[in-house]
Formats: structure tokens, sequence, C-alpha cells
């Protein structure tokens, strides 16, 4: 069930009916009113707003530039970072999207004092009304929206659980442009490593085993967009990559010629280049190093215990 | 109709504790196999029954669940956790999102060197009052409602709750200036099925120990 899209931006953190809202249904009625007021709580407690907004809703008053657009809006860097699989999943699912590139720590500041970064972080997407943060949010929402997905429950979590795996290895690379220069060798030989022998096979072997299409259900859905990009992601780092995944080579070629996709994969699409050095820059400035500092802790914390084990090995384990 | 789920892990919070706090609020009986020598996280890998060679892994409806994020999802759809539509859905996503990051810097402060910790810990306290819990403060206080999203019990205030336990362990002082929070922690740990995960020999996990961290040094080789 979907609400009703609102035209009015709201917080982030309203979706619930005030207890005073009977008295105001004395006042104004429909359905339209009922649900501007429970997508805005917070000004329906200062009535004279909240006046306005039901007269804005009713076009009585001529909304703000804007208002009105049913085009989601992304807020972020000019690059990919954590916001790619986002912009990958609109294109996908044929969804036309805007995007504001944040280049100066005034426009993140004014951002955070307007109170639409719930904790402070990007990326932030403007859709139906909601200001959504946090990148699995956004993107779970964005799924079930736009479908492709799975039908049951139970497709649901393959998918989910695809695309958790797919997520570690493309934010192992996302970090990696934010190490030291003296460390990329060991850090491209470390992703394409990961890459090789635990997330392809794993991959390879379901397409195997089902001999379908899709990764989940026969169908198309995230998991697959997500496998794809993180394909392309790594093909970046070693060109070879695919050589021992055959049917990935082919899930690869598939995935590339569903006509949202290839459309997204041309030259002049939304889709983000490898980090650069000036991208780089652009995010230590926005964000003053404080980024650098959590999201390595992200990145590490989401590998930190297996990394550092050796791979076991009948050998090793009997060596104890 | 499939028996009780079944929790593969270490006998520690780590990555399974939310997974933990889950099930037992939803009322759900679940079993664990604790992973004790290498041996036997080898024998899951083996088996193949660990999708990315990662745990925690449930067994639960026929699947063997890897990716901690994943299997919560499904347990709070499946036990009507997870709001009554795909926009509240949104909300307590990016809520528990929240929840999971200042989780995470916390589960991971025992791997923290020695003489980092002091500054890390000074890191986590001044997180924790200017971005969470003022962020959450502000959630409830906008709609005054008993719980985050939709008026209704969700993930979102179980997982909140279960961090805010964890909080007070590393500091009792920081909820102090947040009353809303703190009424919400005493709601939901009145909860029945709360309250009982809450008492002493349930399957609750206590904070990790030097022991405890030996034994995942033995287990993971590091």
């Amino acid at each position: 069930m979907e609400m009703k899209e609102s035209p009015i931006p709201t917080e982030h953190f309203h979706s619930n009916r005030p207890s005073s809202l009977p008295l105001l249904e004395k006042i104004f009625f429909g359905k339209v009113i009922h649900e501007t007021i429970i997508l805005n709580p917070a000004s329906f407690l200062k009535i004279p707003e909240a006046i306005s907004q039901i007269y804005r809703t009713l076009g009585y008053i001529n909304p703000e530039p804007g208002v009105m657009a049913a085009k989601p809006k992304l807020y972020y860097f000019r690059g990919r970072g954590r916001m790619e699989p986002i912009r990958w999943l609109l294109a996908a699912a044929g969804v036309e999207f805007e995007e504001e590139f944040l280049e100066t720590r005034e426009r993140y500041e004014k951002l955070q004092k307007d109170g639409h970064l719930l904790f402070g972080q990007v990326p932030l997407v403007e859709i139906d009304g909601m200001m959504l943060t946090q990148t699995t949010a956004i993107l779970s929402y964005l799924a079930a929206k736009e479908g492709p997905e799975g039908e049951s429950q139970v497709l649901e979590c393959s998918i989910d659980m695809y695309a958790d795996g797919t997520l570690d290895l493309m934010m192992m690379i996302a970090l990696a442009a934010f190490k030291p220069r003296e460390e990329k060798e060991e850090n491209i030989a470390l992703v394409v490593g990961k890459a090789k022998t635990r997330y392809f096979p794993v991959f390879e072997k379901i397409l195997k085993d089902h001999g379908e299409d899709f990764l989940v259900g026969n169908k198309f859905s995230w998991a697959d967009i997500q496998l794809l990009e993180a394909v392309l992601m790594v093909e970046e780092l070693s060109a070879s990559v695919l050589s021992d995944f055959p049917l990935l080579k082919a899930f690869k070629t598939r995935i590339s010629n569903i006509p949202t996709i290839k459309k997204f994969l041309q030259a002049g699409s939304q889709r983000k280049p490898p980090p650069d050095s000036h991208y780089v820059e652009a995010v230590k400035t926005v964000l003053q190093f404080s980024w650098q500092r959590q999201s390595e802790q992200t990145i590490v914390s989401r590998s930190k215990v297996f990394e550092k084990s050796k791979t076991i090995t009948p050998s090793t384990a009997n060596a104890d | 109709m499939a028996g009780k789920p079944k929790l593969h892990y270490l006998n520690a919070r780590g990555r399974m504790e939310s997974i933990r706090w889950l099930l037992a609020a939803a009322g759900v009986e679940f079993e664990e196999k604790f992973i004790e020598t290498s041996k036997d996280l080898e024998k899951l890998r083996n088996d193949g029954s660990l999708m990315f060679q990662q745990v925690p892994m449930v067994e639960i409806d026929g699947m063997k669940l890897a990716q901690s994020r994943a299997i919560l999802s499904y347990i709070a759809a499946k036990y009507n956790l997870y709001g009554k539509d795909i926009k509240e859905r949104a909300l307590i996503d990016m809520y528990i999102e929240g929840v999971a990051d200042l989780n995470e810097m916390i589960m991971l402060l025992p791997g923290c060197p020695h003489d980092q910790k002091d500054a890390k810990i000074t890191q986590i306290k001044e997180k924790t009052t200017n971005r969470y819990f003022t962020a959450f403060e502000k959630v409830i206080q906008s709609h005054g409602q008993d719980y985050l999203v939709g008026n209704t019990l969700s993930r979102a205030d179980i997982q909140l709750v279960e961090l805010l336990y964890y909080v007070e362990e590393l500091d009792p002082s920081l909820l102090a200036n947040f009353p809303l929070l703190k009424a919400l922690k005493t709601r939901i740990s009145n909860v029945p099925t709360v309250k009982r995960f809450l008492q002493p020999g349930s399957q609750r996990k206590p904070p990790l120990g030097e022991k405890a961290i030996e034994e995942a040094r033995k287990v993971w080789k590091f």
C-alpha cells in the first residue's frame, strides 16, 4: 500500500496523525488535507501555517518552485561514493532524477541546519515528500517502489543478501580512493582478490545452479543491477577479472543490454566516473575529514575480523 | 513447517546480538550453535553453508541466511515489525541504519589499539550525544508517540533500545539529557517479551570480556 504522494516537501520524521486531528476534520475535509496534515504534523501544531499548507494543497496559493516536482533529487558529491548504487537503481527503473552536487562546506552546513540530514550525513534523497538518508534505506525504498522486485519475502531476502554482499565489495573500492597513494597497489590487489575468491564465485555458482538469466526468481531485480555495477567497478581495476567466470561474463552482457541500463552506460548519462583526486578533494573539503574517519571505520568493521584472519585451509587448520 | 531458527555464531554479542534481540522481542524461540574453534568455522565453510564465508548465519524457514542486515529485515517483515507500508519502512530503515552505525563503533571498541582507545571513546560519546541521541529525541518529540514509527512497535524501537543499553554500559550519564529516549527505553523494556529477554538466564549475551576476545582471536586467527 502506498501513501499518496504529497506535493509539499515534508520533514523526514513525520508520518503519523497528531491527536488533535479530529478538530481539524470538523473545519476542513478531504483525503488530501488529512494526508497533508499527516505528512507534516509539526506545522499542524502551528495552526495558521497548517491552514496555509492546506490552501497550498488545494491550489489556492502557488506552491514554491520545485515543490510540485515529482523527480527524486539526489544530494551528494559529484562522484560515485555511496550514491552510485542509488543512481543505478533509478536509471535501471527508468526514473528521471535531479542532482545537486555538494561542493562547499557552507552548502553542507545549510542542509544540516535546515534539518534535512537526520544523522548529519549524505547521501540524501528527496523523494515522495521525504528527506531520506542512509543508503540502504533509500535503496530498499526505491526497489520496493519502482519494482523490479521479487514476489515473496523469501525472494526479497535473497535479493537483500546478495545486494549486501555486493555493496560490501563496492564500498571497499569506494574507500580505497581515500587511502594514501603508497597503499594503492596493495588495496587494488586486496579488492580484486576478494572479488575473485569471495564474491564472484558465489554469484557464478548461483547462476550455474539455476541456469536462469537473473539472480533471483527468474526475474530482473535490484540484485542484478547491483551485481552488474560491482562487476564493472572491479573490471576497472583489473580488466581480466572475469576470465574465470563465464556465466558472470554472460550475465554482464545480458544486463548491460537492458535498454534503461544500456542508456545509463553510455557517455553523457548521470553515471559517475571512478573517484579521482578532484573527487577526493571535494569530499574532504565539504566534510572536513570527518567522513573519512567514520566511513573508514564502517568499511574496516565490515571486514575487519575476516580480513585479518588467514584463509583457513586444511593445512593451516591442522597447524594449530 | 520448519523448526526453530538456528543461529550460527560465536558465543558473544558481535553482529548476531541484534538478531537475538529482534527474535526475542518477536517472541520467537531460537536455537544457537556456537562456533568455538577454527575447525567449527571451517566446517561451516566447507559445507557450503556460508554464502560469503562469513557469519552471522541463520537457518530459518528452509534458508541459510547470511548478512545480518538481510536476516534482520526478513525477521522484521515476517513478524510485522517493519511498518505498514514502504514509506514507514523507509523511515524505519533510515533510523536503524543510524543505530547500526553507532552500534558498530561501540562494537569495535575492544579491537581498538590501547593507545587509541581513550580518543575513540571520547569520539563515540560525542557522536552519541550530538548526532544520534539528538536525532532520535527529535523524532519522538516531533510526534509525541510511544513508538518511533507509525505509532506501533517496530524493529526501530527494539534496535534503538538495544543500543541504549550499550551506551549505558559505556557511560550511564549520556542519556541524562534525553528524557524522551529514557522514557522509550523504559517503555520498550517493559514489553513482556523484551522484559523476559532482559532477565538473567535468557539468550542475551554479556559484553565482550578479555576471555571472549581471546577465543575470537583463536577462531579467526588474528
